[in-house]
């Protein structure tokens, strides 16, 4: 396991003498164990896809939401404890609300997603708070701006990406993601593209069963945070899962070309 | 007991009058709005009571590169309305990285007049720019912030006289079938006769008035002379 913080971690209001806050560091743990959810910003728009558990057969189907919509045109996604993230996503609304009252137009995605990193940020400060412990994904597309993606973190910091992972196998999406070429991705390929990786990823063995949960804002959906239309997730899905099939007979096919047999 | 009974004798009313925190140092601001194009002018002209403070005051100030802002009322609260305003401009332009469009404005001078709605911003605000399709705007406001967007306003001291002319210079509602759209020139040369018969009348109103003209090609500012009486 890690290094254990030696007393340097029994509060989020102390530093350890190598200058690391554990608990926020803790934070980030308690994200690896969830779903993957993976954000690309594609020329036309900003699409959001996360690998959810099956948790329960008894739950009702999609009363497990992971991606929300915030002020119309923005979706954040989140991996971790939904709990907390709810928390996220209510403060993201106030503040959407709260910018249409005060500026009568619709919040900028990089504004939405800094004011959050500063909510966020707030609960690493004080000792009777507990950091958060989830991390979400912003799309953003504002009728006068341009498509955006941020990821924020439970310790406050917020970036703008390309593509972004967050959850279990973030680093082998992570490497997956850096083979596109972001200047002439749209959507639509975005889609399908990460129903590919959540699918290649998910290990049968290992992994519960998953429901795929997607969203975009794009100018199909007049750049209004929506979910995917069902025939194209769908599409998408098939794809994946046919890519994941072929995949796996052709590394089973090459094992048998492989090494003879090992008895004699 | 009966002492009780017995009315006090009556005081003087007591006609003192009580200190006001307000005081009115008149001048006019007008603003009207076209196809590509919006005008605002005010007179420069800084009244107390019957003696006039200074000549050369100006009400208004620039907020973007495409909304100015013009208060008639009380200068001293215009001045700090207008540092406010301005100090939100730059903050804006600061965390968004581009100016506050005319319509944003337009709402947070709304509601940083509301703010102070126990202890209102003693000015009579007109708000013009080009909204984001390029288009003239222009915004009359009260001075707890009830705003509208208008194809004119005039507020201040000279607001009724000049008022009918424009209804009638301007939308032609006495004379409907000459309706047409102003020019830039049409609407620069109304104003400055608009502003002209308001100083023929008003006794807060003349000296100069500021004419502001914003059009896509940005903000030019011109000083008409107005009577000095």
């Amino acid at each position: 396991m890690s290094a254990t913080g030696s007393g340097y971690d029994l509060s989020v209001t102390t530093f350890s003498p190598d200058g690391r806050v554990f608990q926020v560091e803790y934070a980030a743990k308690a994200i690896e164990k969830s779903g993957t959810s993976i954000g690309i910003r594609c020329k036309d728009g900003v699409v959001l896809g996360v690998e959810k558990a099956i948790v329960s057969k008894m739950i009702m189907n999609e009363s497990n939401r992971r991606i929300y919509t915030v002020g119309i045109h923005n979706g954040i996604a989140l991996s971790g404890f939904a709990a907390d993230a709810r928390q996220i996503v209510n403060r993201g609304r106030e503040e959407a609300a709260n910018y249409k009252s005060y500026y009568a137009s619709v919040i900028p995605g990089k504004v939405l997603a800094n004011r959050l990193a500063g909510f966020v940020h707030l609960y690493t400060l004080y000792w009777y708070y507990r950091p958060f412990g989830c991390a979400v994904l912003i799309a953003s597309y504002s009728p006068q701006g341009e498509p955006e993606l941020h990821q924020i973190d439970p310790s406050g910091v917020c970036h703008a990406y390309h593509a972004a992972v967050i959850g279990k196998n973030k680093e082998a999406a992570k490497s997956e993601l850096e083979r596109i070429d972001f200047s002439t991705f749209t959507c639509r390929e975005a889609i399908r593209e990460i129903a590919r990786i959540i699918y290649k990823l998910h290990d049968e063995s290992k992994d519960e069963d998953f429901t795929l949960e997607m969203t975009w804002a794009c100018e199909e959906s007049k750049k209004k945070h929506e979910r995917v239309p069902a025939e194209l997730l769908e599409s998408a899905v098939k794809y994946a899962k046919d890519l994941k099939a072929k995949e796996e007979q052709d590394s089973d096919d090459d094992d048998d070309d492989d090494a003879p047999p090992a008895s004699t | 007991m009966s002492m009780l009974l017995k009315a006090a004798p009556m005081e003087q009313a007591k006609q003192a009058r009580q200190w006001s925190p307000y005081v009115d140092n008149g001048g006019s601001v007008l603003g009207v709005a076209g196809k590509d194009f919006v005008v605002l002018a005010g007179d420069t002209r800084m009244s107390y009571g019957y003696s006039i403070a200074s000549r050369n005051v100006t009400k208004i100030v620039k907020l973007t590169d495409q909304c100015v802002l013009a208060s008639a009322g009380m200068q001293s609260e215009r001045h700090t309305l207008h540092k406010v305003l301005k100090a939100k401009a730059i903050m804006f332009e600061n965390t968004h990285q581009k100016q506050m469009s005319t319509k944003s404005m337009s709402q947070c001078l709304g509601n940083t007049l509301y703010y102070k709605r126990f202890f209102p911003y003693y000015t009579f605000n007109v708000l013009a720019g080009l909204d984001e399709k390029g288009v003239g705007a222009v915004y009359g406001y009260d001075a707890i912030g009830s705003f509208e967007r208008v194809p004119y306003v005039c507020t201040g001291s000279g607001s009724a006289l000049a008022t009918s002319i424009l209804d009638n210079q301007v939308l032609f509602k006495t004379q409907p079938q000459n309706k047409r759209d102003l020019s830039l020139e049409e609407t620069v040369n109304l104003v400055k006769d608009v502003f002209t018969c308001i100083s023929e009348r008003d006794i807060y109103t003349g000296d100069n008035a500021e004419i502001f003209v914003i059009t896509k090609d940005g903000i030019k500012k011109e000083v008409f002379k107005l009577r000095a009486d």
